[in-house]
């Protein structure tokens, strides 16, 4: 599934005294498959804009075009007939998801979801169960209280209860913030196998590590506006202090042995390994 | 959501918002008491509550209340009103006689739709009002006002600052909790909860997966709080300072000028009515009378 954004605009709390613009003409594609990637500010409106990939904000102006799924303006909100089921396709996972959890035990909280769009109560246990190992919770923990675990371990049960929607486009914001390196590094495998299985994933994230690492499309967002969309390497690649985005350490120190002449790819550098592997190549010959 | 927000304060800086909140306080309860004071006379009822209606008015358009709401907030109220207008109705009242038409040996009077618009009229200016100082008074202030009016009962050992505290850390939670409730029902749609939709039963399994994250998390951050106050040496006993301070300025003076002028003027009315019967407003202006 491809998304279109055309000419967005949002303003929280209109005709209010606190009226307060967050999206201005913010037009982005993406395409199927892709690893994409959401990055800016807090408060340059990245939340608020994924928020309408799934309908949950509907636009001052502008259209959302998700295949043949249309999210209209606020204007002609009743054509906005289908978002329950393109909530189905696409599936946010939002900022601190750890909140959302009510039921009992883990599987009946993950099955939740599934069984709102009418799967029945047997096929949606089975399908929780699936979600919750690919998150990385063992059979163990169950039939367990989501109230008994760790913050982490909550956050993956979270998660899990989007992934059990199995939606063909996933939308994480910032699903790593506050969790320890080895859950990041959980999570974002997680994500690499989903995107192999052909799902387009968008995460909001704050980490430029993480940005290089994983994601094939970058967008920045700054003061409600779209400034940059591009891959990560040509992001990094300029100087981008007008984005306030900061430049990965490993991509700063690949450029700099470059530009001191070890002749290395810089495109091909994704992760330290990578880089370690081009330094070795370069000294074999 | 809307209905939610009428009478939360708002961030405009009118005369009125500059009004110390003990002076609104006072003023607030002197015209509710003035809107309820009753008459034996039915015009001079009339036009008192006229008057006060303009009043209000004003007072609305000067604070920057929406007068639209307040209207629409009727619509809010059709049941307490048709409930009222039944009561009026056919509870037989002997100083009802103007009569409409007799249904099935029940007489009903035009007096009672009067006596029931009459009500409502009041009820929507006691509404009016109190949004009036709910919007104009930051919810701080409105508890340091209250406190202030309470501190006497501190002698009786009544726990003043205590409830006073309570008070204005439940308000101050109050937007916190409407935008934790906000971002649970988006993160519930996500999952394919329709608040709007479906059958009852679905609709309390919906309620549910609101109520409960809401309940856990307002556990949590009560806990934290008292945590924190703990840790930072919070003592109910202790006599504390406060960092917004209460002033009367001129504006103090003008409202209360015109406010409790408002007041006196009704309530000199109402004793001369009671001492010496039935004022007629319109007789005494225009020497009529009108006969009711
Ligand atoms: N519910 C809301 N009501 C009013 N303003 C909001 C609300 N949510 C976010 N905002 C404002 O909109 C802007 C963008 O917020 P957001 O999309 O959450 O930014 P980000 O996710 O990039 O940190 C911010 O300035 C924020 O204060
Ligand atoms: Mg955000």
């Amino acid at each position: 599934m491809s998304i279109k954004v055309s000419n967005l605009f949002y303003t929280y709390a209109k005709k209010t005294p606190n009226e307060h613009l967050a999206l201005n003409d913010v037009s982005l594609e993406i395409k199927q498959g892709d690893f994409v990637s959401i990055v800016g500010h807090t408060g340059s409106g990245k939340s608020t804009l994924v928020q309408h990939l799934n309908g949950l904000l509907v636009a001052d102006s502008g259209l959302i075009e998700i295949d043949d799924f249309t999210v209209y303006p606020y204007k002609q909100r009743r054509k906005n007939k289908k978002l329950h089921s393109l909530r189905k396709h696409v599936g946010v996972v939002f900022q601190f998801p750890e909140y959302q959890l009510f039921e009992e035990t883990i599987v009946k909280d993950v099955a939740f979801g599934p069984k709102n769009f009418k799967i029945k109560e047997k096929e949606a246990t089975e399908i929780a169960k699936k979600a919750l190992l690919s998150v990385g919770i063992p059979e163990t923990y169950f039939e367990r209280s989501p109230f008994e675990l760790s913050g982490g371990e909550r956050r993956r049960v979270a998660i899990a209860g989007i992934f059990a929607l199995e939606p063909d486009i996933v939308i994480l914001d910032e699903p790593t913030a506050g969790l320890d390196p080895k859950g990041q590094e959980e999570i974002m495998n997680l994500l690499v196998k989903m995107n192999q299985e052909g799902k387009t994933i968008i995460l909001v994230t704050h980490d430029m590590d993480l940005v290089l690492r994983y994601t094939n499309h970058v967008f920045v967002l700054k003061d409600k506006e779209l400034v940059f969309s591009g891959t990560p390497i040509e992001l990094f690649s300029h100087n981008r202090e007008d984005l306030s985005i900061e430049i990965p350490p490993l991509f700063t120190f690949a450029r700099k042995l470059k530009n001191r002449g070890l002749d290395i790819n810089i495109s091909d550098i994704r992760n330290v390994d990578d880089l370690f592997e081009q330094i070795q190549k370069e000294k074999k010959r | 959501m809307n209905s939610l927000t009428f009478g939360r304060y708002t961030t405009f800086n009118t005369f009125i918002h500059k009004v110390d909140a003990r002076n609104k306080i006072l003023l607030l309860i002197l015209l509710l008491v003035a809107i309820f004071l009753k008459f034996s006379v039915w015009s001079t009822a009339l036009i008192l509550s006229g008057v006060l209606f303009i009043s209000l008015i004003i007072l609305m358009l000067i604070s920057k209340v929406s007068f639209l709401q307040l209207l629409k907030s009727l619509l809010g109220m059709w049941f307490l009103i048709l409930f009222l207008l039944a009561i009026y109705i056919f509870v037989p009242n002997s100083s009802y006689h103007m009569l409409w038409v007799t249904w099935w040996k029940i007489n009903i009077y035009y007096d009672a739709f009067f006596q029931c618009g009459y009500i409502i009229l009041r009820l929507l200016m006691m509404l009016g009002l109190t949004m009036v100082l709910t919007a104009t008074t930051k919810p701080m202030d409105l508890t340091h006002g209250f406190e202030w009016y309470m501190t006497p009962l501190k002698v009786i050992r009544f726990p003043v600052h205590e409830i006073a505290m309570t008070i204005s850390i439940a308000l101050r939670f109050i937007p916190t909790l409407l935008e934790e409730t906000e971002r649970i029902m988006k993160a519930q749609a996500s999952r394919g909860v329709d608040y709007s939709r479906g059958r009852f039963f679905k609709k309390v399994r919906a309620l549910f997966s609101l109520i409960i994250p809401l309940l856990i998390s307002s556990f949590q951050r009560s806990e934290e709080l008292a945590d924190a106050m703990e840790a930072r040496g919070y003592n109910p006993k202790e006599k504390r300072t406060s960092y917004s301070k209460l002033s009367f300025t001129w504006r103090d003076i003008i409202a209360f000028l015109i406010g409790g002028g408002i007041f006196a003027g009704v309530l000199v009315l109402f004793i001369y009515d009671k001492n010496t019967a039935n004022i007629d407003l319109i007789n005494m202006f225009f020497g009529v009378s009108i006969g009711w």
